[in-house]
């Protein structure tokens, strides 16, 4: 009988799809139209998850779908917009940075609009997986075409500016699905994308023009999308449903560990070593050294975003803020946001400060900033006493994230840019998912600790006690005021752990080689 | 061949494109090779590691830019040479026409009034700077240029300079010299006398020249302006002080209004 023997294939026995990112100059209201169209596209990328997110409970409602089944809404949308993220370097190739752009803005606005008719639990998980799938198809090709339709005299800023919208649209979108959800309906949430996308599409299909040549010879990789379906699937399952069903005690949990142990090593191993045509190109991490150290400091910056989740937790529950409140406390980083990467692209761009130097500083303060945080939360503070400290958050945050772009995707040889962008775009996301399925974990368990702390010092013959049951108050509002207290003071751990965290970037940027270039030659 | 060499700031705006019409078509007259200079932010060229992918593509538009103007160069009969140059666009095309000895600057503007840091004028900033005539085009070209230049004079001896100039280029392209005053009282001849003057200082050297005197109407360089439209000249030439840092704040300039309100190309020589 003849053994199964997979062919190990070397570097150079594979063949990668060759992108081509080509520009020519663009004029006046074409040159804006493109650069809108981008934008908006770019902005609908990174709203659309969060928004949805923000937004379940309510979508739960409407499908009347079972606490079990609502974390099935977020993963039939995560895994097929992860993984077609990371093929979409090869699509850009296959079919060029237009047909590509157009196929997932218009895919995803039919999709959603179809979505905000359906009520059908069932229907819903099918319409989110495309929904995932097409709009997974369109952050490479909008990033490149803003790139690339930028005048000369704005190119330098093309990378701080692609961060803004970036972390803008990451923090923007909790805000409007939160707000949408609350004032109008569940069935809204899927419309503003739809329109934006739509609003997007008309633009790229009428403005942009078509400078790529497909190459509709690029051979398939169907089995690599689908261990990436499978990885991406498990991870996002794991994130939203191992705390919740307490981690190993239910055997959906074993099932999603096992997926994901066996999807995710024969991904990187098939990606690799077996196929001669693969689509994503991990090749890239040996091959550039900042690619590796900006994607690792990008996933702890994905990481450090779990402070929204925790934040927006606090407010609401811990100080029964409105959601709009919520929002307005978010937008505040937003607005810090814009001055923090200004000022750390002026100290690199200009020498006044080196990278390393500045990604250090922003570190520190956004550890400070969290401790910060952490000892303002208090269940008796108002909104109001986060004002400065969500200012002086959202600075130094930004002024972290503002190189991480630069690292990751500046370094790179253009040809590469595509690839580059769809590795930036999901390692946060992974320290997102990471630190989801981390601080659930650390939050329910820190929650017990202190519950237990605090019970300890409930009794009769303290005198608030006595007061506050001679006063009226029942033992069951006793309780729930002793575990809101214990909820605040994991949170305000969580915080702290967060804070201590992310000073891991430190230690990470001294493997980059950041070293200056020598002076220009003109030409 | 008046200009040697005419050196042709380009990058990706419109009003580079009139500047590669302008600078093209004198060169034809004048028999001149031009070299083709786009600037690109040396700001790109601080470290790779931040840049690397983002100066390439600032490169690629740089080549799209200089190709295009070299086939039209080529298809005007131009010998025509380009340069990329990763320094700030005010220092890096002065250094450049030093060294590329050139007579002649042309550059479009958009006509935006500079705010300190924020709106910036490459064109404002050459002319303070440089001490070859810098040609600044706002306007798309129409017709001939330098077949009837206007010459706004007073009467000093910076006007004089400006004037003298106006006569070379005449010579050399066959041009007619319209000499413009507006009366201020300050000085010591009278407009007629000033026009007189340089129209006989025109005809000595074998240039056909017209004197006018102007109204004013509003502000000096709008009535330049509005001089040029209704004489129909294709060309201003003007001499500037060049003033930078107060005096200009106190003086203002001229020459840099003039060039903001101007459709025709405005040639400005400085001392």
């Amino acid at each position: 009988m003849a053994s199964l023997r997979l062919p190990v294939l070397k570097p150079k026995e594979q063949q990668f799809a060759a992108a081509d990112v080509r520009t020519v100059p663009q004029h006046g209201l074409v040159r804006l139209a493109i650069i809108v169209a981008s934008v908006l596209a770019l902005l609908v990328d990174g709203t659309a998850s969060a928004i949805v997110n923000a937004g379940l409970p309510y979508v739960q409602g409407i499908t009347t779908a079972t606490p079990d089944q609502a974390s099935w809404i977020i993963t039939c949308f995560n895994a097929p917009y992860y993984a077609t993220i990371l093929v979409s370097p090869w699509l850009y190739a296959f079919l060029g940075r237009k047909p590509l752009l157009l196929i997932g803005l218009i895919g995803f606005a039919f999709v959603s609009i179809l979505l905000s008719l359906t009520s059908s639990y069932s229907l819903l998980l099918v319409l989110r997986f495309f929904q995932g799938l097409f709009l997974g198809a369109v952050y490479v090709p909008a990033a490149i075409l803003l790139f690339t339709s930028l005048p000369l005299a704005a190119l330098t800023l093309a990378i701080p500016g692609f961060a803004l919208v970036s972390l803008g649209a990451a923090t923007m979108g909790s805000i409007i699905g939160g707000y949408l959800s609350e004032n109008f309906s569940g069935y809204l949430i899927y419309l503003p994308g739809a329109a934006t996308t739509l609003i997007s599409a008309a633009l790229v299909y009428f403005m942009a023009p078509n400078l790529d040549k497909p190459q509709p010879h690029l051979k398939h990789d169907v089995l690599g999308y689908f261990l990436s379906l499978l990885s991406f699937g498990a991870m996002w399952y794991l994130a939203n449903e191992g705390e919740r069903r307490n981690w190993f005690d239910d055997p959906s949990i074993y099932v999603a560990v096992v997926v994901l142990l066996i999807a995710f090593p024969l991904l990187l191993a098939w990606e690799l070593y077996i196929t001669r045509y693969p689509h994503i190109n991990f090749r890239l991490f040996q091959r550039f050294r900042n690619l590796a150290v900006g994607g690792s400091i990008n996933f702890f910056l994905g990481m450090a975003g779990y402070s929204v989740s925790l934040f927006i937790l606090y407010l609401q529950t811990i100080i029964a803020a409105t959601e709009t409140l919520a929002g307005a406390m978010i937008l505040l980083r937003l607005a810090a946001y814009v001055v923090g990467i200004a000022i750390a692209f002026l100290l690199v761009s200009r020498k006044i400060l080196g990278l390393r130097t500045v990604i250090i500083i922003a570190a520190i303060g956004t550890s400070i900033s969290f401790f910060i945080y952490a000892q303002t939360m208090t269940s008796t503070a108002e909104a109001a006493s986060f004002i400065a400290i969500s200012l002086v958050f959202g600075f130094f945050f930004s002024m972290l994230s503002q190189p991480v772009p630069s690292l990751v995707i500046g370094g790179l040889p253009l040809e590469q840019l595509p690839a580059g962008l769809s590795i930036y775009k999901v390692t946060s996301p992974i320290g997102l998912i990471v630190a989801t399925a981390v601080f659930q974990t650390l939050y329910d368990h820190r929650t017990a600790i202190h519950a237990a702390d605090l019970a300890g010092f409930v009794n009769r013959k303290s005198l608030e006690i006595s007061s506050f049951l001679e006063g009226g108050g029942s033992q069951h509002g006793l309780s729930a005021l002793v575990l809101q207290e214990a909820q605040n003071f994991a949170l305000r751990d969580s915080m702290m752990v967060l804070g201590v965290l992310i000073l891991v970037v430190i230690p990470l940027i001294f493997l980059a080689n950041i070293a200056p270039r020598p002076p220009a030659q003109n030409k | 061949m008046f200009f040697k060499k005419i050196l042709i700031a380009v990058d990706d705006t419109p009003p580079s494109q009139y500047a590669v019409d302008v600078g093209l078509a004198i060169a034809r007259e004048d028999g001149s090779p031009v070299v083709f200079a786009v600037a690109l932010d040396p700001t790109l060229t601080v470290t790779d590691c931040m840049f690397a992918s983002i100066r390439e593509l600032a490169e690629q538009l740089a080549s799209e830019i200089i190709d295009r103007a070299m086939k039209q160069a080529a298809a005007d009969g131009v010998t025509a040479t380009s340069v990329t140059i990763f320094e700030d666009p005010v220092d890096g095309i002065i250094d450049l026409a030093k060294r590329e000895r050139a007579g002649l600057i042309a550059m479009g503007t958009h006509g935006r009034i500079p705010i300190a840091g924020f709106v910036r004028s490459v064109a404002d900033e050459v002319l303070r700077k440089t001490n070859t005539p810098l040609c600044v085009i706002r306007r798309p070209r129409r017709g001939k240029v330098y077949h009837r230049i206007l010459v706004p004079v007073v009467d000093d001896q910076l006007s004089r300079e400006g004037a003298a100039y106006a006569v070379d280029v005449a010579r050399s392209f066959g041009s007619t010299l319209l000499f413009s005053t507006i009366p201020n009282g300050s000085h010591t001849l009278t407009p007629e006398g000033l026009l007189n003057l340089m129209k006989d200082y025109a005809g000595e050297h074998g240039v056909k020249a017209e004197g006018l005197v102007l109204k004013r109407q509003g502000a000096i360089s709008g009535t330049i302006a509005m001089c040029a439209r209704s004489e129909e000249c294709d060309a201003i030439i003007m001499a500037s002080h060049a003033r930078d840092g107060l005096p200009r704040l106190i003086e203002g300039s001229v020459a840099e209004t003039t060039i903001r309100s101007s459709d025709i190309p405005v040639v400005v020589v400085r001392r």
